[in-house]
């Protein structure tokens, strides 16, 4: 009788898993299943993916009787706190949504018991259309929790009107910009080309450190409780070298976005993500309301040495919160239509990012961009993809609240560093107490 | 009684009858609770469900959007007062006039560092999307297309809560921004552009009226370098010598109203509408929409065309989506053509209500038919069961220990017995008469077999006397052939004349005595007396003329056969 349960079990639960991805269709036209979604792509911006998903809603989502509905866009920053309020039922949040954008260290924290496997959706064979790196980055535990829409990395964004006024002023070029070495007596000039400007805003300041470590060392070991080894002198003097452009206000760790303070005139280039391309303005404008066409530059991260160079492999994907075999068919359809090589293409170039598709991976060499911008922003990953290797994000436990609480603390304390620079304290010790604040971040 | 006279139709089986009866009870039931449906409105047609439940809906959306704009222009106009006290107060407390702030750079950082906080507070109190105040100046006239630049500072939410964290500064100065904690937006710009913001001018030329009365809701537009779109309910900012200092008002974004407006319906994939428009379409690309809470709706877009569709319902087709639903005028500010709220659900939802609404009729009506035929057919067998199975028992032999469930038939059965009995009396009686008779019919059988045989052989003498008189009557002829020429003529006429003298007795007698009988058999057979026949005797042979009894039988055996032609002819000739 238990051997005829068990089998019995066992079919009910095999047929289940086929009329979720696979089998019979649990989709009604007439009676079209929700799907509702937070996502990071054009977070107060004219969001590329919106669009995307009104295409989606007019066509085959009409057509299969599937509508998503985009009831939160936010940042890569904030979703992870949003979904775990939504997750945990906070009285302040919205549901959980059916699909969203996140990280995996994201999806373990939520646990991935309640997200869906997408390998019981799609084919070996579909899955082999997709760059292979990017869907082990979504896998946990045998599961792809996080599908792959679109990956990002980082680069250098100037504004270039104003950096030709300064190269011409300096004859500072934008190749001295492809080695830190050239990247600080650059921002070293600028700040006092531009009375005291930082030349450049930093998103995520910790990331070159590593990679600059990476480069001499070839590894980046993490502590147990992960963190960074602080013992590690490598760390220490990539760090100072960063700290001591930071301590006399070369550069500055950016207050939110580093775009902001590019299009605000602040600074003259920001490093960011290669999505925010999405928020940079065509114009900067300057306190006096002067204004003067942004010129966006893109290049690639400074190298660190001669030596192998790194990039990071950032940039959310999409899980679904496991919910009905509906919802599961409904999202799988939906992932399956967002990322298809011309359109995975499309969104990737309007939004800035890397495409996940080999197919649309292979097509960006001949794409035809709308801007100069863009066209520098592509060039730019091309240099990296092809010289770079990319590493993926720290993925520890409370990894990120001590990056938070490090950004913070810089932020902080750079205005009152500057001050002391500019009033002759030496930049080394300005640095060490830099270093001595990083050490202290727990 | 037309209907029950079908009822008696001879050839229909007391089961048919009945299950007719039933029947027709069952449609009369039926009709009885559709009239019931029908009265209490039960039969109401979807169309009108739809619109009822559209227009409670309906009360509920208008009374929601006018109380939200009304706030907001109630607090537009508060803001427009408190931003007139703060700003004369600040020139007064610097001695400049509104004029002297263009090109002031220092002026306008101070007066956004002295707004800011005012307007955070307002914005987090306030049911908008963003908050804003527009001067009517600009940090720098030199700078191109500054004749629509102005100064100000908008805030914006940003995310799906209200909090001091997600406010943005949209426009402003950054600094002055950071130094309050309030981050640039990612599509930030220092000043505002007129010529992207509608119903400056507008809300400029209503600067002239009564402060109460210059509010004014602008179009819809979509916020400059985001896919965002919005509302502004604006207000001028008049100074209290009556100068146009800007304008001043509230945000209410496309998303912000789909989500604050959210309808609390069980009404599927309601679909709200607030935009301008006349009778015959709908803009829906100017207005703002919002659908049910924890549901989706179909976002209308473009025109819709509207047409009656009965009932005091509407459709509202687009080029992609049709709606079902009512309209009506909304009065949102006193400078605004009326707007139109639609509350509608989609026509293919509709549709399959309706659908649906017949299917459900259909099959409840066919169940319930279904059922009353069957209860018919069940209950009509089920009670006519022990009844016919009560007539089957009274054809049967023996009903003596027979019960029934039905009392009536036990009746009978009990009546049925006492026929019986006294039938069976009857019959005894009968039976026993039967053999009684039967009993006398075989004596009277062997009455009458006796009385056969006895006729049998009287008949059997007669044959054998009736030989012998043939035989005698041979003789006689023999004899009277012989003696014919014996007889005297005058003696025989003689006695043929006193044959005719003989008296009605001696007639008799002499009949007698030609027919052969004798003395005896005479007596026996007139019952007369030996003594009166031999008298007769005497008178009749002295009548006729003879001497004995003999001779007068040879004559009469003569006479016959002279009247039967057997004696010869001179015989008879000499008679004559």
């Amino acid at each position: 009788m238990k051997r005829y349960l068990s089998v019995l079990l066992t079919a009910l639960l095999l047929l289940s898993c086929l009329t979720a991805c696979g089998g019979k269709t649990t989709l009604d036209p007439d009676n079209p299943v929700t799907l509702t979604m937070w996502h990071v792509y054009g977070e107060q911006a004219d969001s590329p993916m919106n669009r995307l998903i009104a295409e989606f809603n007019a066509t085959v989502g009409q057509e299969k009787g599937i509508l998503v509905t985009v009831t939160n866009v936010t940042s890569t920053s904030k979703i992870s706190a949003q979904l775990e309020a939504a997750l945990t039922g906070d009285p302040d949040t919205p549901e959980m949504p059916d699909l969203f954008s996140t990280h995996t260290n994201t999806a373990e924290e939520l646990g991935t018991e309640h997200l869906l496997d997408w390998n019981t959706c799609f084919s070996e064979d579909e899955l082999k259309n997709y760059v292979p790196e990017f869907l082990e980055d979504g896998t946990m535990n045998g599961k792809l929790v996080v599908f792959p829409v679109s990956k990002s990395t980082y680069a250098l964004f100037l504004n270039g009107s104003q950096f030709e006024r300064f190269s011409a002023d300096t004859g500072v070029t934008y190749d001295a910009l492809s080695t830190w070495e050239g990247f600080f007596d650059a921002a070293a000039k600028y700040y006092d080309w531009s009375d005291g400007k930082p030349f450049c805003a930093f998103d995520y300041l910790i990331r070159h450190v590593e990679f600059d470590v990476m480069a001499k060392d070839g590894a980046l070991e993490y502590t147990e409780d992960g963190w960074y080894d602080l013992q590690n002198p490598s760390l220490e003097e990539s760090w100072m070298k960063f700290a001591r452009s930071l301590a006399q206000g070369h550069i500055v760790v950016s207050d939110q976005y580093s775009n902001t303070q590019v299009m605000t005139g602040e600074t003259l280039g920001g490093i960011g993500s290669t999505a925010a391309i999405t928020y940079y303005n065509d114009t900067v404008t300057y306190p006096d309301n002067t204004s003067e066409p942004t010129n966006l530059k893109v290049l690639p991260l400074p190298r660190s040495g001669d030596g192998e160079q790194y990039m990071p492999m950032t940039g959310v994907g999409l899980s679904a919160y496991a919910t009905t075999e509906q919802k599961a068919e409904a999202a799988a359809v939906f992932v399956r239509w967002l990322t298809e090589g011309e359109r995975n293409l499309d969104f990737v170039v309007e939004t800035g990012y890397m495409p996940v598709n080999n197919d649309a991976f292979e097509a960006i060499e001949g794409y035809e961009f709308p801007d100069a911008g863009y066209a520098s922003l592509f060039d730019a990953i091309k240099t990296m993809r092809d010289g770079y290797t990319p590493v993926v994000r720290p993925a520890f436990g409370g990894y990120y609240d001590k990056v938070d609480a490090l950004y913070e603390g810089l932020r902080q304390m750079q205005g009152e560093l500057r001050e002391r620079s500019d009033n002759g304290e030496s930049a080394d010790i300005l640095a060490k107490e830099i270093w001595d604040f990083f050490c202290s971040v727990q | 009684m037309g209907v029950f006279s079908a009822f008696h139709y001879p050839k229909w089986s007391m089961r048919r009858k009945l299950f007719g009866y039933m029947i027709l009870l069952a449609a009369i039931l039926l009709l009885a609770l559709m009239a019931g449906l029908f009265l209490f409105g039960r039969f109401d047609s979807t169309e009108r469900r739809t619109f009822e439940s559209l227009d409670i809906q309906m009360e509920v959306f208008e009374k929601d959007v006018s109380a939200h704009f009304d706030r907001l222009a109630a607090e537009s106009l508060h803001l427009s007062e408190d931003m007139t006290v703060f700003l004369e107060e600040y020139l007064a407390e610097q001695e400049i006039t509104f004029s002297d702030l263009t090109d002031s750079d220092d002026n306008i950082a101070q007066i956004q560092d002295l707004m800011i906080e005012h307007l955070r507070q307002t914005l987090l109190q306030e049911d908008c999307s963003g908050v804003f105040v527009m001067w009517d100046t600009t940090v720098n006239q030199s700078v191109a297309n500054a004749e629509f630049s102005r100064t100000g500072v908008y805030l914006q939410q940003n995310g799906y809560k209200n909090t001091d964290e997600s406010i943005l500064l949209y426009r402003g100065l950054a600094e002055v921004g950071k130094k309050h904690g309030i981050m640039p937006h990612r599509k930030w710009r220092l000043e505002f552009q007129t010529d992207q913001f509608p119903s400056f001018d507008e809300v400029c030329a209503l600067s002239g009226l009564p402060l109460e009365k210059s509010y004014y809701l602008t179009e819809r537009f979509t916020l400059p370098g985001t896919s965002e779109e919005a509302v502004l309910m604006v207000a001028p900012i008049v100074g209290t010598n009556g100068s146009f200092y800007g304008i001043c008002g509230y945000e209410v974004s496309a998303s912000y109203f789909t989500t604050y407006h959210a309808q609390p319906t069980k009404i599927a994939h309601l679909t709200c509408l607030l935009t301008s428009g006349g009778a015959q379409t709908l803009d829906a690309d100017a207005g703002l929409s919002c659908g049910v809470a924890g549901d989706y709706y179909r976002t209308p877009n473009g025109q819709l065309s509207v047409k009656s569709a009965g009932d005091g319902l509407s459709y509202f087709n687009g080029d992609e989506v049709s709606y079902i639903g009512l309209t009506r005028e909304i009065s949102l500010s006193p400078n605004n053509q009326p707007h139109t709220v639609a509350v509608m659900m989609l026509r293919a939802d509709h549709d399959r209500a309706v659908m649906k609404s017949f299917l459900q009729n259909a099959v409840l009506w066919a169940l319930l038919l279904f059922f009353a035929v069957s209860c018919c057919l069940y209950f009509s067998r089920h009670y006519l069961k022990p009844i016919l199975k009560g007539l089957e028992q009274i054809k049967s032999e023996d009903r003596t220990e027979i019960q029934s469930s039905v009392p009536e038939i036990n009746d009978l059965f009990v009546f049925l017995a006492e026929q019986d009995r006294q039938h069976e009396e009857s019959l005894d009686a009968v039976t026993r008469e039967k053999q009684t008779v039967q009993q006398e019919k075989e004596i009277l059988q062997s009455k009458y077999d006796h009385a056969q045989q006895v006729y049998d052989t009287a008949q059997a003498e007669y044959v054998r006397a009736q030989e012998e008189l043939t035989e005698a009557k041979k003789e006689l002829d023999r004899l009277a052939y012989s003696r014919k020429d014996e007889i005297d003529p005058d003696d025989y006429q003689h006695f043929l004349s006193g044959i005719r003298e003989l008296t009605k007795t001696e007639r008799e007698v002499f009949e007698w005595y030609l027919l052969g009988k004798t003395a005896k058999d005479i007596i026996a057979a007139t019952g007369i007396k030996e003594s009166t026949l031999k008298f007769h005797n005497h008178n009749i042979l002295k009548k006729l003329g003879v001497s004995s009894r003999k001779q007068m039988l040879r004559y009469a055996a003569l006479m016959k056969q002279l009247e039967q032609g057997g004696i010869a002819d001179d015989t008879c000739g000499q008679a004559e």
